[in-house]
């Protein structure tokens, strides 16, 4: 096997890697501070998706611009949900809070369909990044992967050093750590669980306008219908990625979006059995993270009981 | 002073073991005008025609696959998003058995249904020990594992092409045409909203209901937690593959593309929106949600841009519903029947407006839509 294959194919894992970990760092940003778990996380990105859409195919606004206004819609779907819905529920069950994200998950991919109009089949979508390849010492890279890579490095080595240091992220940590604490030292949880809800839906809108516009290398991307449902293919190794960390520590759900991302992708060089059912080794890594709890390793018992009330 | 007094309740005789609905509701003038306003409403289709027929048929069948969400979420309070798996297990054992075999269909059923509980304990046993989002997130899972084997086998799903599923002829009775399938499916849900029902006045939902409510108070009363929950997922695995065989004879051409991923689990997802918006708890909860969505989408098929409005709503609905109406529409109409029974006039007037005025709603929109 050539060098340059493989790493290319380490490449298009990263990217992916990159895309996954933009999605779990929401997850878990969202699940620390307000304790939902987010099933709306893949729709509220795809609202900013069809914003991006609309604004590049009608009115020609610069794909550049649209693609920030995509993110912003994003942010302002993922703040209201949390001001309409999420701030609304109680103390309650845990199955209600699933089945209500997943309520706000459908009620925006409706959404979405509906400023499509509707349309059915595949949208062609104009891309936003250069689509040329860079020849580096024989190893073919697509611009838009390195530049999804770089981003999604960025994002990362700007959020967990902001988290750390920071008075607002020292605060949105507090909140995540013990609420009521929280609250009687004199922060107000509610902004903070906003500002969470508003970073993470951005990154899940910043995630989907790398995927989609790019799905279809330097033509662009095509928006079909396995994108316009918010589950699937994405949203689950994305949860896969943040359950390595319990869904808790955002160090740890990086190092699992690499597993779903960069390990996936290197499988295909493995012998035949385990390259052709890379899926199932996937889905059978995730029932074993659940069954894991691995939520235990990452967190006291008393930072788990204020998550659960 | 308070002037309420505790009301004592009698106690109840005991339940028999068997799943045998309680007694029915005493013969009053409100009852018989509802059953009577219900039969008719339910023998409508056949005399509005086969696509009436056809999309009564739909909701049946629908409402068969929402029992096993009451019986998993509802009674038992575990969040399920694998429905459709099983559905797809009996609508390709159902074109297995029914056009390949020749079997009645009553019997491929059978094997269905006996079929589909290697399946759910095999899942069951893996996740019965999770709980909350962590069981939603491991059904979601196998939802896209099994779309990515079992449903992904040519030999059982026919490949791209998919298979043929003939409607039952039983001697001299042909079920084929839309009208006598829809009857057929009516019957059939009937019966097993019937058997939920008693299943819930069983020893066994009441553990559910136990369960559900606390499973640590469960346990200290003598319920075993894993037991309880691992009998509510096989039974309500073997509701969604029968009902799975009525939905390969419904649409009769059978592919295997809404079992896998990202279909399956779109569609477990409106179907748990559809029954908690009828109402999760109650055994005629998907009956009143499949009836309320499907003949919106049916009649609003060819205007897109409606249909997308719709599923907004509908999940606009649902959320509501979760947070302010938790019997959903079936413990709606339970109360709104309370209320009518206790002042017939005013309250009757209210409820008769409030029906007038959607269907006004419906009307305007119909017209709007042409």
């Amino acid at each position: 096997m050539p060098t340059s294959v493989v790493l290319q194919i380490a490449l298009i894992g990263l990217a992916k890697s990159g895309i996954i970990a933009m999605l779990a760092i929401g997850v878990v940003l969202i699940y620390r501070t307000t304790g939902v778990v987010n099933l709306a996380h893949w729709a509220i990105g795809l609202v900013g998706v069809v914003t991006y859409v609309l604004l590049t195919g009608e009115t020609g606004v610069p794909p550049l611009l649209a693609a920030a206004a995509g993110v912003a819609v994003s942010v302002l779907a993922g703040a209201l949900a949390q001001r309409v819905v999420f701030s609304r529920i109680g103390k309650g069950e845990a199955v209600t809070m699933i089945l209500i994200a997943l309520g706000v998950g459908a009620f925006f991919a409706a959404v979405a369909q509906m400023l499509l109009r509707g349309q059915r089949g595949e949208i062609l979508v104009a891309p936003f990044l250069p689509g040329e390849t860079i020849d580096l010492m024989g190893t073919v890279i697509s611009a838009s992967e390195l530049i999804t890579i770089l981003i999604a490095v960025g994002s990362a080595a700007v959020l967990l050093p902001w988290l750390k240091r920071s008075r607002s992220g020292r605060a949105l940590r507090a909140v995540a750590q013990n609420r009521e604490a929280a609250q009687l030292a004199g922060i107000d949880s509610a902004r903070y669980a906003e500002l969470a809800w508003m970073i993470g839906s951005g990154l899940a809108g910043l995630a989907l306008l790398l995927l989609i516009p790019h799905s279809a290398g330097a033509q662009g991307g095509v928006l079909s219908v396995v994108h316009l449902v918010p589950l699937g293919s994405l949203l689950l190794p994305a949860f896969g990625a943040a359950l390595v960390g319990g869904l808790i520590s955002l160090p740890a759900a990086l190092a699992g979006s690499l597993i779903f991302g960069l390990v996936q992708e290197l499988l295909i060089l493995a012998p035949a059995p385990i390259s052709d059912e890379r899926d199932i080794l996937a889905f059978v890594a995730i029932t074993v993270l659940l069954l894991l709890r691995t939520e235990r390793f990452f967190a006291s018992n008393a930072e788990l009981e204020a998550l659960r009330s | 002073m308070n002037t309420k007094v505790m009301a004592v309740k009698p106690a109840k005789p005991a339940k028999p073991e068997l799943p045998i609905p309680g007694r029915l509701p005493p013969a009053n003038g409100t009852t018989i005008l509802a059953a009577i306003t219900l039969g008719l409403i339910a023998i409508g289709p056949l005399f509005l025609g086969d696509f009436a027929s056809f999309v009564g048929a739909r909701i049946a069948v629908t409402a068969i696959v929402g029992l096993s969400i009451v019986v998993v979420t509802g009674y038992t309070g575990q969040l399920s998003l694998m429905p459709y798996t099983f559905v797809g297990l009996g609508v390709f054992v159902a074109a297995h058995a029914i056009t390949s075999w020749d079997w009645p269909f009553w019997f491929a059923a059978m094997l269905a249904a006996a079929l589909s509980v290697p399946l759910s304990l095999l899942v069951g046993l893996v996740s019965v020990r999770l709980r909350g989002f962590y069981f939603a997130i491991a059904t979601l899972t196998f939802a896209s594992a099994m779309g990515a084997t079992l449903f992904s086998w040519d030999f059982f799903t026919g490949g791209q092409k998919g298979l043929q599923v003939d409607r039952p002829v039983l001697g001299p009775i042909d079920l084929t045409s839309d009208r006598a399938f829809y009857l057929l499916t009516l019957v059939t849900v009937l019966a097993l909203v019937w058997m939920v029902m008693g299943l819930r006045e069983s020893r066994i939902g009441r553990a559910m209901t136990s369960v559900r409510e606390n499973e640590i108070a469960a346990a200290t009363m003598g319920v075993n937690v894993m037991k309880t929950k691992l009998v509510a997922f096989v039974v309500s695995g073997m509701i969604a593959t029968v009902g799975g065989v009525f939905q390969g004879m419904l649409l009769q051409q059978v592919t295997r593309t809404p079992y896998q991923t990202p279909f399956v689990e779109t569609l477990g997802v409106t179907l748990v929106i559809l029954v908690v918006v009828g109402g999760m708890r109650s055994a005629w909860g998907p009956f009143i949600g499949a009836a309320l969505i499907y003949v919106q989408l049916e009649v609003f098929r060819t205007a897109l841009f409606l249909q997308y409005f719709i599923a907004a709503i509908t999940a606009a609905a649902f959320i509501f519903v979760l947070l302010k109406l938790p019997g959903g529409v079936a413990g709606l109409i339970k109360h709104e029947a309370a209320q009518v029974r206790a002042a017939p006039l005013k309250n009757g007037i209210r409820v008769a407006i409030i029906i007038l005025a959607n269907v006004a709603v419906f009307y305007l929109i119909w017209e709007l839509s042409q």
